[in-house]
């Protein structure tokens, strides 16, 4: 027998990230990255670094690959869409740009507010609607 | 799988150094692996932070990153274990409640009242028990190599310690599941419907 075999099946297959998780996430990594470029808070910087991931890669006179900026910034979710559909379509983008939208970071303050009131979940599945 | 043309992890966190911003793409990359690995070790509440807590740690680390390793995988599992660690009798707790129960709490959370997965081999349990005896280090060494998959020279860069020290650590937990398994774990393997005998934590 295999000892390991036990353990491997032990090996759950988990579920992929929630959505709010994993924008909430990606909003603690984007500050952090806001706070090291200048020292700028990520809510009052412009919306226009980040580079687009997906954008397609060049590789540089150095030989090295790069990610290409976008010039154009990413056109924000409707307040409409809700709660999870602005969510969703953050974790769709490539442009981590779309973190600065004033519709997507209510969401992310929903979610977050709903996280430390002991909602897990909060949001999750919400059709809710912001406000403008 | 990466197209040949895309740059490396450590390209990538090279590049960072001059352009903060080019660190988004680790998290692209790797988010879901590291989440995953979180998740099964402490549950779902606790991942979803020590995930996010993960990517700020190395952004913040990554002056310190082997440019030599094109992956950063087991970079970030290695920071993500180091939290794991803060975590750990959590972790045994949830482990030695699984043994008894056979339920499977990775998939809601520790904390979670409701647990409705349940296990479908009646070795789970048996495997619970004697990954929850095992000594933190170790532990963090055998769930990396039959979890994660890690290759020893992997492990080693994750935890930051001698590829040695990786093989005996490896040695060791191998040897002390099966002790524990024991005939019975051999039992239950080779017939998955069969009752287990009895766990007690």
């Amino acid at each position: 027998m295999d000892e390991l075999e036990p353990i491997r099946r032990l090996r759950a297959d988990v579920p992929e990230p929630r959505v709010e998780a994993e924008v909430r996430a990606r909003e603690a990594l984007s500050q952090a990255i806001a706070r090291e470029r200048g020292g700028r808070s990520a809510r009052s910087r412009k919306p226009t670094r980040l580079p687009t991931l997906m954008a397609g890669v060049v590789v540089a006179a150095a030989g090295l690959a790069v990610a290409q900026a976008s010039e154009a910034p990413p056109e924000c979710p409707s307040a409409s869409d809700g709660v999870r559909g602005i969510l969703l379509s953050v974790q769709a983008s490539a442009d981590w740009r779309i973190l600065e939208c004033p519709s997507v970071q209510e969401a992310v303050r929903v979610v977050t507010e709903g996280q430390e009131q002991g909602e897990p979940g909060a949001a999750g599945g919400s059709a809710r609607e912001l406000p403008d | 799988m990466r197209r040949l043309t895309e740059p490396t992890d450590a390209t990538i966190v090279v590049a960072s150094l001059s352009d903060p911003d080019r660190f988004a793409v680790i998290f692209e990359r790797h988010y879901g692996a590291i989440h995953r690995y979180l998740q099964r070790r402490l549950g779902l509440a606790l991942a979803e932070d020590l995930a996010a807590q993960t990517f700020v740690e190395a952004f913040a680390a990554r002056g310190r990153y082997d440019q030599s390793r094109s992956d950063a995988r087991p970079w970030l599992l290695g920071i993500a274990t180091n939290l794991v660690r803060h975590h750990w009798r959590k972790e045994t707790r949830a482990l030695r409640a699984y043994a008894r129960t056979g339920e499977d709490p990775s998939s809601h959370g520790f904390e979670d009242e409701v647990i409705e997965h349940l296990d479908q081999t009646r070795a789970g349990p048996l495997a619970a028990r004697a990954v929850a005896a095992l000594d933190r280090r170790d532990r963090d060494v055998l769930l990396l190599f039959a979890w994660e998959e890690s290759s020893y020279e992997e492990i080693a860069a994750a935890l930051e310690i001698p590829i040695g020290t990786v093989r005996s650590r490896l040695a060791r937990a191998r040897r002390q599941v099966r002790e524990l398994l024991g005939p019975a774990g051999q039992d239950l393997l080779e017939t998955p419907s069969a009752e287990g005998g009895a766990v007690n934590g």
